[in-house]
């Protein structure tokens, strides 16, 4: 076989960094969309760079490693040494360097990643600093959600907070399945679920939510280009999982404003007689 | 180490595991393909209910015989057929293009079109007959309806009569909350309007069903001897004129199932009173959900679902199905059916709770038109009663204004606080007395 087994395993760092790139690239044919939807959120960025750093970081080492991999095999092959094995009994000073690299960089990841959790998870819009009138402390009025999004087997319920504001009042408008949202605007939304664990998942919008029953749970976001989106559940929650889909309308505040007006009088029909059916 | 290796006892031949391993690979692979021919189910449960009336059992010639006769008319899961009715419109009712998106196995065609919707979505529960008796089905609570009987719960439709097509796509649309019946909004239109067919030509070729099994057992509603609805499907062609005399009975039939599809109309909802809404019609509703409407005695002082009616375990609210597939059987013949209903799969005995009012989740949607239509037409199929309108003086009877009050007080319900009614309930009752 000769070195064979080396060139095998050479191919793995050469095929692997070659995926990447192929898919990566704008105009890949088999893989085309193979890489991230669009970002159409304000701070979708900062989570596409952390993946890229990552990626890039990991990226290396895989590069790096595959190499001394195939050098070891190539350099070392049976067929071509005749010199006996030599053993050795570590190196300190190698031990050392391979746990301290290693620690050093988890702990720089940690670290910096922490600004992006806090603004996803902590951080949630307020609407005014409250009484002390300094931003971050425990009297800030935080903005109320615009939605809840109920998750269930399998389906997303929406319970709008209509005109007033507040969502469990009776001018509330129902939906399921279909989130609008207006566009270029601080959206706060609610989740909850009814049975099992579930996902509420964004893409455009690199945000992904685990939803637990029992526990209410906000996540916000600003959306900075109209159209239409995936909503998607990301917890496989039994054998519906992939009903789980759903629609994220995007549109002008106008728009949205007529829209959840539209879905209040459609939700309040109080006539109806047969001469005014509109045919199919 | 290589003389080492060969020397072992631990020699493996790589060579010889290869070939077992191919091998291995290729049976399973061939084996593992392909799974077996889809096939409607007959209807177990109203068969024996049949037989159990008509003190007679079919014969396997007489089953085969309704087997073919809906093949004949109806087709295979795999291969649907809208049968051709003289005197219906069949193709204002069901479209060839949307049965075949609907029908067969789950494929997309060459021109990119999906296929198979109803095996994606919808079989898992509802059953390959529409017979809710799919693998998932025994799970949910509700059960999955079974359309063979052409009885929907939700609809805009007077009693007896079949939901609107616009009734079944709302269901889709909007799914059944409170239930395991999720939303197909995301679906596009065609596709939703393919499996509304579909499900009206599972419920037409369940209701023929239901037809065909009393008249082979000779209790049916048209006296035919049980042979001459015998149809020999090859004699089709050799002896036409024979074939087409025994299936002039098929075929009223199927015209007058057809014909009630195609002519379901909503109903009529007159617009709300003008005090709608305001705390006097609110008032006024409670008092009617107490007095004249009934709704108290099974839906409970507090609207919980917790009316007296509901606790006798003798008499337990079942819904058509349940009643159907659980008749009340003699000694004999119940030992005689019981292997069979388990044999056929046949879904658990189960009762009815009146629907707690206080939840604001509404199956049949929210919309006041939708609890309208409930209060006024009741859940066919179960025991939630509709409510008689008079437009005249009847004081015994409700008016429309009457109905709207009770919607009131209903849709109140989920915002008052439970403590409340609790007063109004010792005020009501000193007024009584």
């Amino acid at each position: 076989m000769g070195r064979f087994w080396s060139l095998l395993f050479l191919l793995v760092p050469i095929l692997g960094t070659g995926l990447f790139v192929v898919a990566a690239l704008p105009d890949s044919a088999p893989l085309y969309g193979h890489w991230f939807p669009e970002d159409i959120s304000r701070d979708g960025f900062i989570i596409d760079d952390l993946f890229n750093f990552i990626l890039y970081l990991t990226g290396v080492i895989f590069i790096v490693t595959g190499i001394v991999l195939f050098w070891f095999l190539w350099k070392y092959d049976a067929d071509k040494n005749s010199e006996p094995v030599k053993f050795s009994h570590g190196s300190h000073t190698l031990e050392i360097i391979w746990s301290i690299l290693p620690a050093v960089t988890l702990l720089f990841i940690a670290i910096y990643q922490m600004d992006a959790w806090a603004a996803s998870k902590m951080r949630r819009p307020t609407v005014s600093a409250g009484v002390d009138g300094i931003d971050g402390t425990a009297d800030d009025q935080l903005q109320p959600p615009l939605v809840e999004i109920t998750g269930r087997q399998f389906e997303w319920r929406l319970r709008y907070a209509g005109a007033d504001g507040k969502v469990g009042t009776p001018d509330d408008v129902h939906g399921v399945n279909e989130l609008h949202i207006p566009v270029d605007e601080e959206v706060v939304v609610a989740l909850k679920s009814q049975d099992v664990l579930h996902s509420f998942f964004l893409p455009n919008l690199r945000l992904k939510q685990d939803v637990v029953p029992g526990m209410k749970q906000f996540m916000w976001f600003r959306a900075t280009r109209k159209g239409t989106y995936d909503i998607v559940c990301a917890e496989l929650c039994g054998w519906g999982h992939y009903k789980m889909r759903g629609r994220l309308v995007v549109e002008s505040r106008k728009e949205f404003d007529a829209w959840l007006q539209a879905a209040y009088d459609a939700q309040n029909q109080t006539e109806y007689s047969p001469s005014d059916t509109d045919d199919e | 180490m290589r003389k080492r290796m060969a020397g072992s006892k631990m020699v493996w031949f790589p060579k010889q595991r290869w070939v077992v391993t191919l091998v291995a690979l290729a049976i399973g692979g061939v084996a593992g393909c392909g799974s077996p021919v889809a096939e409607f189910r007959p209807n177990v449960g109203f068969q024996l209910k049949t037989e159990a009336e008509a003190e007679a059992q079919l014969t396997s010639e007489q089953q085969e015989n309704i087997a073919t006769i809906l093949e004949g008319l109806f087709g295979t899961p795999d291969d649907p057929e809208i049968p051709e009715v003289p005197g219906v419109e069949m193709p204002q009712l069901l479209d060839e293009t949307a049965l075949k998106m609907a029908a067969g196995a789950v494929a997309v065609d060459e021109d990119g079109r999906t296929e198979g919707l109803y095996r994606q979505h919808c079989a898992h529960c509802h059953g390959i007959t529409g017979d809710g008796m799919g693998p998932t089905a025994e799970f949910l609570n509700p059960y999955p309806r079974d359309y063979r009987m052409g009885i929907f719960k939700f609809k805009s439709t007077p009693k007896n009569s079949r939901p609107t097509r616009e009734d079944l796509h709302r269901i889709l649309q909007e799914g059944v909350p409170g239930t395991a019946m999720p939303s197909f909004r995301v679906l596009p239109e065609d596709q939703k309007d393919a499996l509304v067919q579909y499900v009206i030509y599972l419920s037409m070729r369940g209701e023929m069903e239901r037809l065909l099994v009393p008249e082979s057992l000779g209790v049916g509603e048209l006296g035919i001897e049980g042979d001459q609805l015998f149809l020999d499907m090859s004699k089709k062609a050799t002896d036409n004129e024979l074939f087409l005399e025994r299936s002039v009975y098929i075929q009223e039939q199927l015209a007058t199932i057809g014909n009630r599809w195609l002519n379901a109309q909503s109903d009529e909802v007159p617009a709300p009173p003008e005090n709608w809404g305001s705390e006097e019609s609110l008032a006024r509703g409670r008092q009617l959900f107490f007095g004249k409407g009934a709704c108290s005695g099974c839906h409970g002082n507090f609207g919980l679902g917790d009316g007296n009616t509901t606790f006798d375990p003798e008499k337990p609210f079942l819904d058509d199905w349940t009643k159907e597939n659980w008749p009340v059987l003699k000694g004999e013949e119940a030992a005689r059916q019981a292997p069979i209903r388990a044999a056929a799969g046949i879904l658990e005995k189960r009762a009815l709770r009146p629907r707690n009012l206080r939840l604001g989740v509404y199956r049949g949607g929210r919309r006041p038109i939708d609890l309208y239509y409930r209060l006024r037409h009741g859940i066919e199929g179960t025991p939630m009663p509709g409510l008689e309108i008079s437009t005249g003086d009847d004081p015994k009877k409700l008016t429309s204004d009457d109905v709207w009050s009770i919607l009131d007080y209903i849709r109140n319900l989920p915002f008052e606080s439970l403590s409340r009614p609790h007063e109004e309930l010792r005020n009501l009752k000193r007024e009584r007395l």
